[in-house]
Protein backbone atom coordinates (compact mmCIF):
# COMPACT_ATOMS: atom_id res chain seq x y z
CA UNK A 1 0.00 0.00 0.00
CA UNK A 2 3.01 2.18 0.41
CA UNK A 3 3.87 3.98 -2.62
CA UNK A 4 3.09 2.71 -6.36
CA UNK A 5 5.82 -0.13 -7.14
CA UNK A 6 7.88 0.27 -10.37
CA UNK A 7 10.21 -1.83 -12.10
CA UNK A 8 13.75 -1.02 -11.98
CA UNK A 9 14.22 -1.25 -15.82
CA UNK A 10 11.62 1.72 -16.01
CA UNK A 11 13.76 3.93 -14.78
CA UNK A 12 17.40 5.13 -15.85
CA UNK A 13 20.02 4.85 -12.85
CA UNK A 14 17.31 4.25 -9.95
CA UNK A 15 17.66 3.95 -7.07
CA UNK A 16 16.72 0.95 -5.21
CA UNK A 17 15.78 0.76 -1.41
CA UNK A 18 13.46 -2.15 -0.21
CA UNK A 19 13.19 -3.66 -3.30
CA UNK A 20 11.44 -0.59 -5.27
CA UNK A 21 13.24 1.52 -7.87
CA UNK A 22 13.15 5.72 -7.12
CA UNK A 23 13.77 8.12 -9.54
CA UNK A 24 14.54 10.75 -6.73
CA UNK A 25 17.84 10.17 -4.82
CA UNK A 26 16.62 13.21 -1.85
CA UNK A 27 14.83 11.91 1.14
CA UNK A 28 13.21 14.59 2.72
CA UNK A 29 12.02 14.93 6.12
CA UNK A 30 8.81 16.19 7.05
CA UNK A 31 9.06 18.08 10.34
CA UNK A 32 9.51 21.57 11.22
CA UNK A 33 7.52 23.71 8.58
CA UNK A 34 4.84 25.54 9.53
CA UNK A 35 1.91 23.26 8.64
CA UNK A 36 1.05 19.91 6.42
CA UNK A 37 0.31 22.03 3.38
CA UNK A 38 4.03 23.85 3.83
CA UNK A 39 5.33 20.55 4.47
CA UNK A 40 3.18 19.20 1.05
CA UNK A 41 4.56 21.76 -1.40
CA UNK A 42 8.15 21.82 -0.43
CA UNK A 43 7.90 17.62 -0.06
CA UNK A 44 6.57 18.40 -3.85
CA UNK A 45 9.20 20.82 -4.87
CA UNK A 46 12.04 18.40 -3.78
CA UNK A 47 10.61 15.97 -6.08
CA UNK A 48 11.08 13.47 -3.59
CA UNK A 49 9.35 10.09 -2.99
CA UNK A 50 10.75 8.62 0.05
CA UNK A 51 9.66 11.11 3.02
CA UNK A 52 10.75 10.40 6.44
CA UNK A 53 8.50 11.04 9.58
CA UNK A 54 9.29 11.28 13.08
CA UNK A 55 6.54 9.24 14.76
CA UNK A 56 7.08 10.45 18.03
CA UNK A 57 6.28 14.41 16.69
CA UNK A 58 4.09 14.11 13.59
CA UNK A 59 0.56 12.70 13.89
CA UNK A 60 -0.07 9.94 11.52
CA UNK A 61 -2.95 8.83 12.67
CA UNK A 62 -1.99 7.92 16.41
CA UNK A 63 -4.65 10.59 17.64
CA UNK A 64 -7.62 9.92 15.33
CA UNK A 65 -9.07 13.41 15.71
CA UNK A 66 -6.02 15.70 14.72
CA UNK A 67 -5.10 16.01 11.48
CA UNK A 68 -2.84 13.88 10.30
CA UNK A 69 0.31 14.13 7.53
CA UNK A 70 -0.97 11.58 5.46
CA UNK A 71 -3.63 13.60 4.44
CA UNK A 72 -1.13 15.86 2.87
CA UNK A 73 1.49 13.45 1.89
CA UNK A 74 -1.13 10.04 1.33
CA UNK A 75 1.32 6.72 1.06
CA UNK A 76 -0.55 5.88 -2.43
CA UNK A 77 2.30 8.59 -3.79
CA UNK A 78 4.69 8.66 -1.29
CA UNK A 79 6.62 5.99 0.64
CA UNK A 80 6.24 6.53 4.11
CA UNK A 81 9.54 6.25 5.84
CA UNK A 82 8.69 6.01 9.57
CA UNK A 83 11.90 7.13 11.83
CA UNK A 84 12.52 7.31 16.26
CA UNK A 85 14.05 10.94 15.99
CA UNK A 86 13.78 11.37 19.93
CA UNK A 87 14.10 7.91 20.90
CA UNK A 88 16.97 7.49 23.69
CA UNK A 89 17.33 3.57 24.38
CA UNK A 90 16.49 0.80 22.33
CA UNK A 91 13.43 0.06 23.88
CA UNK A 92 12.19 3.30 22.68
CA UNK A 93 12.93 2.97 19.34
CA UNK A 94 11.55 -0.92 18.59
CA UNK A 95 8.30 0.48 20.16
CA UNK A 96 7.72 3.41 18.37
CA UNK A 97 8.56 1.75 15.08
CA UNK A 98 6.15 -1.38 15.85
CA UNK A 99 3.45 1.48 16.20
CA UNK A 100 4.32 2.91 13.16
CA UNK A 101 4.38 -0.40 11.13
CA UNK A 102 0.40 -0.93 12.67
CA UNK A 103 -0.80 2.69 11.80
CA UNK A 104 0.80 1.84 8.46
CA UNK A 105 -0.89 -1.01 7.57
CA UNK A 106 2.00 -3.37 7.57
CA UNK A 107 4.30 -1.07 6.47
CA UNK A 108 8.16 -2.45 7.14
CA UNK A 109 10.99 0.01 5.43
CA UNK A 110 12.22 2.03 8.64
CA UNK A 111 14.50 4.50 9.50
CA UNK A 112 15.98 3.89 12.88
CA UNK A 113 18.13 6.38 15.17
CA UNK A 114 18.97 5.98 18.70
CA UNK A 115 20.47 9.21 20.24
CA UNK A 116 22.65 9.61 22.76
CA UNK A 117 22.94 12.95 23.33
CA UNK A 118 20.13 15.76 22.79
CA UNK A 119 22.19 18.15 21.81
CA UNK A 120 24.62 16.76 19.22
CA UNK A 121 22.43 14.34 18.39
CA UNK A 122 25.07 11.76 18.00
CA UNK A 123 23.97 7.85 17.99
CA UNK A 124 24.57 5.93 20.93
CA UNK A 125 25.78 2.64 18.98
CA UNK A 126 25.47 0.51 21.83
CA UNK A 127 21.93 0.88 21.47
CA UNK A 128 21.40 1.07 17.90
CA UNK A 129 23.13 -2.11 16.87
CA UNK A 130 20.84 -3.67 20.05
CA UNK A 131 17.82 -2.61 18.17
CA UNK A 132 18.85 -3.41 14.41
CA UNK A 133 19.18 -6.87 15.84
CA UNK A 134 15.94 -6.74 17.20
CA UNK A 135 14.45 -5.35 14.23
CA UNK A 136 15.57 -7.15 11.70
CA UNK A 137 14.71 -10.16 13.61
CA UNK A 138 11.13 -8.97 13.74
CA UNK A 139 11.15 -8.57 9.88
CA UNK A 140 11.65 -4.71 9.56
CA UNK A 141 14.06 -3.37 6.63
CA UNK A 142 16.29 -1.24 8.50
CA UNK A 143 17.95 1.75 7.06
CA UNK A 144 20.06 3.00 10.26
CA UNK A 145 21.56 6.53 11.42
CA UNK A 146 25.25 6.08 12.61
CA UNK A 147 28.29 7.06 13.56
CA UNK A 148 31.13 6.82 10.77
CA UNK A 149 32.78 4.23 12.42
CA UNK A 150 33.89 1.17 9.80
CA UNK A 151 33.55 -1.25 12.34
CA UNK A 152 30.01 -0.27 13.56
CA UNK A 153 29.26 -0.19 10.02
CA UNK A 154 30.14 -3.98 9.64
CA UNK A 155 28.11 -4.82 12.17
CA UNK A 156 25.03 -3.36 11.58
CA UNK A 157 25.58 -4.79 7.72
CA UNK A 158 25.82 -8.15 9.59
CA UNK A 159 22.64 -7.85 11.02
CA UNK A 160 21.37 -8.34 7.47
CA UNK A 161 20.33 -4.83 7.02
CA UNK A 162 19.46 -2.83 4.11
CA UNK A 163 22.59 -3.19 2.93
CA UNK A 164 25.06 -0.18 2.53
CA UNK A 165 22.27 2.01 3.73
CA UNK A 166 23.84 2.33 7.60
CA UNK A 167 26.13 4.59 6.70
CA UNK A 168 25.70 5.50 2.67
CA UNK A 169 22.82 8.31 3.32
CA UNK A 170 24.52 11.83 3.93
CA UNK A 171 22.63 12.15 7.32
CA UNK A 172 24.30 15.19 8.12
CA UNK A 173 23.76 16.56 11.21
CA UNK A 174 22.83 20.50 10.71
CA UNK A 175 25.90 22.20 12.00
CA UNK A 176 28.10 20.37 9.83
CA UNK A 177 30.51 17.43 10.63
CA UNK A 178 30.75 17.12 14.54
CA UNK A 179 32.64 13.27 13.83
CA UNK A 180 36.38 13.67 13.37
CA UNK A 181 37.29 12.64 10.02
CA UNK A 182 40.13 10.63 11.31
CA UNK A 183 38.82 7.11 11.49
CA UNK A 184 37.91 7.25 7.95
CA UNK A 185 41.06 8.83 6.31
CA UNK A 186 42.62 6.21 7.95
CA UNK A 187 40.42 3.33 6.69
CA UNK A 188 40.60 4.89 3.18
CA UNK A 189 44.16 4.61 3.18
CA UNK A 190 44.33 1.54 4.28
CA UNK A 191 42.17 0.53 1.19
CA UNK A 192 43.64 2.16 -1.10
CA UNK A 193 42.99 4.90 -3.43
CA UNK A 194 39.32 3.88 -5.20
CA UNK A 195 38.65 1.07 -2.77
CA UNK A 196 35.13 1.20 -2.79
CA UNK A 197 34.77 0.41 0.66
CA UNK A 198 35.19 4.17 1.42
CA UNK A 199 32.39 4.83 -0.37
CA UNK A 200 30.48 3.86 2.96
CA UNK A 201 31.75 6.97 4.53
CA UNK A 202 28.77 9.57 5.16
CA UNK A 203 31.48 12.28 5.16
CA UNK A 204 33.06 14.04 3.09
CA UNK A 205 36.87 12.78 2.29
CA UNK A 206 39.97 15.18 3.71
CA UNK A 207 40.28 17.26 1.05
CA UNK A 208 43.67 16.97 -0.55
CA UNK A 209 46.84 18.48 0.67
CA UNK A 210 49.48 19.68 -1.26
CA UNK A 211 52.16 19.13 1.30
CA UNK A 212 50.82 15.06 1.65
CA UNK A 213 51.21 12.24 -0.81
CA UNK A 214 49.01 10.11 1.35
CA UNK A 215 45.87 12.37 0.07
CA UNK A 216 44.10 10.05 -2.41
CA UNK A 217 40.45 10.73 -1.33
CA UNK A 218 38.08 8.03 -3.36
CA UNK B 1 26.57 12.87 -4.17
CA UNK B 2 29.29 13.20 -6.64
CA UNK B 3 32.06 11.41 -4.87
CA UNK B 4 29.52 8.34 -5.03
CA UNK B 5 26.71 8.57 -2.15
CA UNK B 6 23.29 7.01 -3.18
CA UNK B 7 21.30 9.32 -1.90
CA UNK B 8 21.02 12.27 0.61
CA UNK B 9 18.28 12.67 3.56
CA UNK B 10 17.47 16.14 4.96
CA UNK B 11 14.89 17.72 6.65
CA UNK B 12 15.88 21.20 8.40
CA UNK B 13 18.08 22.64 5.85
CA UNK B 14 14.74 22.43 4.20
CA UNK B 15 12.21 23.49 6.59
CA UNK B 16 13.80 26.23 8.14
CA UNK B 17 15.15 27.97 4.96
CA UNK B 18 13.79 31.41 4.48
CA UNK B 19 12.12 30.20 1.88
CA UNK B 20 11.41 26.29 1.87
CA UNK B 21 9.96 25.54 -1.38
CA UNK B 22 12.47 27.45 -3.30
CA UNK B 23 15.30 25.58 -0.99
CA UNK B 24 13.59 22.43 -1.32
CA UNK B 25 13.74 23.03 -5.17
CA UNK B 26 17.61 23.70 -4.59
CA UNK B 27 18.24 20.71 -3.25
CA UNK B 28 15.94 18.61 -5.82
CA UNK B 29 18.50 20.26 -8.46
CA UNK B 30 21.64 19.63 -6.20
CA UNK B 31 21.08 16.02 -5.90
CA UNK B 32 20.44 15.53 -9.43
CA UNK B 33 23.66 17.56 -10.29
CA UNK B 34 25.90 15.52 -7.67
CA UNK B 35 24.45 12.45 -9.29
CA UNK B 36 25.24 13.27 -12.75
CA UNK B 37 28.90 14.27 -11.98
CA UNK B 38 29.26 11.01 -10.19
CA UNK B 39 28.06 9.05 -13.18
CA UNK B 40 29.97 11.56 -15.35
CA UNK B 41 33.57 10.96 -13.90
CA UNK B 42 36.10 13.24 -12.66
CA UNK B 43 38.89 14.33 -14.62
CA UNK B 44 42.22 12.25 -13.35
CA UNK B 45 44.14 13.07 -10.46
CA UNK B 46 47.10 14.69 -11.15
CA UNK B 47 49.29 16.76 -8.44
CA UNK B 48 51.50 19.59 -9.26
CA UNK B 49 50.90 19.35 -13.06
CA UNK B 50 48.60 22.63 -13.09
CA UNK B 51 48.45 23.85 -16.79
CA UNK B 52 47.04 27.33 -18.18
CA UNK B 53 44.10 27.53 -19.95
CA UNK B 54 45.60 30.43 -22.40
CA UNK B 55 47.89 29.36 -24.73
CA UNK B 56 51.49 30.51 -23.55
CA UNK B 57 53.31 29.37 -26.64
CA UNK B 58 52.71 30.52 -30.76
CA UNK B 59 52.05 34.08 -29.28
CA UNK B 60 51.54 36.57 -32.53
CA UNK B 61 53.88 38.97 -30.81
CA UNK B 62 56.93 38.62 -28.93
CA UNK B 63 57.04 38.97 -25.33
CA UNK B 64 58.59 42.47 -24.16
CA UNK B 65 62.27 41.42 -23.08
Amino acid sequence: MNAPTRLAEQIADPLLIGGRAYRSRLLIGTGKYKDFDETRRAVEASGAEIVTVAIRRTNIGQNANEPSLLDALPPSRFTILPNTAGCYSADDAVRTLRLARELLDGHDLVKLEVLGDPNTLYPNVVETLKAAETLVRDGFKVMVYTSDDPIVAKQLEEHRLRRGHAARLAHRLGHGDSQSLEPAAHHRERQGAGGRRCRASARPPTPPSPWSSAATPC
Amino acid sequence: MELGCDAVLMNTAVAKAQNPILMAQAMRKAVEAGREAFLAGRMPKKLYSASPSSPAAGLISPKAA
